[in-house]
């Protein structure tokens, strides 16, 4: 799995942990990690993923109504739950002001053993790591 | 004046310009299965 995820557009590095049962992604200085693909290969790989985390830095945006975004680059933004930290975010949707946060974007479906992923779930917003 | 409207202007990029380092810095798996 470590060389396998090790391949993939991105990745400068990945840490694994038998004892544990985690995985550590970093990406290179200058590329852009794929979530989905991550998640895919690591299925693919032959384990179960279950439950993805994300560190990640960007700006909020508006999305569809009384929702927001955090968008990380000109192409891609990823959709935010609603949640009682989200409050914290909405004031700064529209500012362009920095944000970090860390927020789990996967989580195997409950009752099943080897569940192919579903895809990506909204940004469930963990903590606020900087506010600008 | 004209001073004034490029401070304005300059202060109104910063504000609207995107973070210089965004993007995902880390991503964590909890795996299942794993040998």
């Amino acid at each position: 799995m470590q060389q396998h995820l090790g391949r993939l557009e991105g990745v400068a590095k990945v840490e694994v942990s038998l004892l544990n049962g985690s995985v550590t992604i970093l990406p290179r200085t200058d590329a852009k990690l794929d979530p989905g693909r991550i998640l895919t290969a690591t299925y693919d790989s032959g384990v179960t993923v279950a439950e993805m985390t994300l560190s990640a830095s960007g700006w909020i945006e508006k999305a569809d109504v009384g929702s927001i975004a955090l968008r990380i680059d000109g192409d891609r933004s990823f959709p935010i739950a609603p949640s009682a930290l989200v409050r914290e975010l909405e004031p700064l949707a529209g500012t362009g002001r920095a944000v970090a946060v860390r927020a789990r974007i996967y989580r195997k479906p409950a009752g099943k053993k080897t569940p192919k992923p579903a895809g990506l779930l909204p940004l469930e917003i963990l903590e606020i790591l900087k506010k600008e | 004046m004209l001073t004034i409207r490029l401070v304005l202007a300059a202060a109104l990029a910063a504000t609207l310009a995107p973070p210089l380092f965004a993007g995902i810095d880390r991503i964590d798996l909890r795996v299942e299965g794993m040998t």
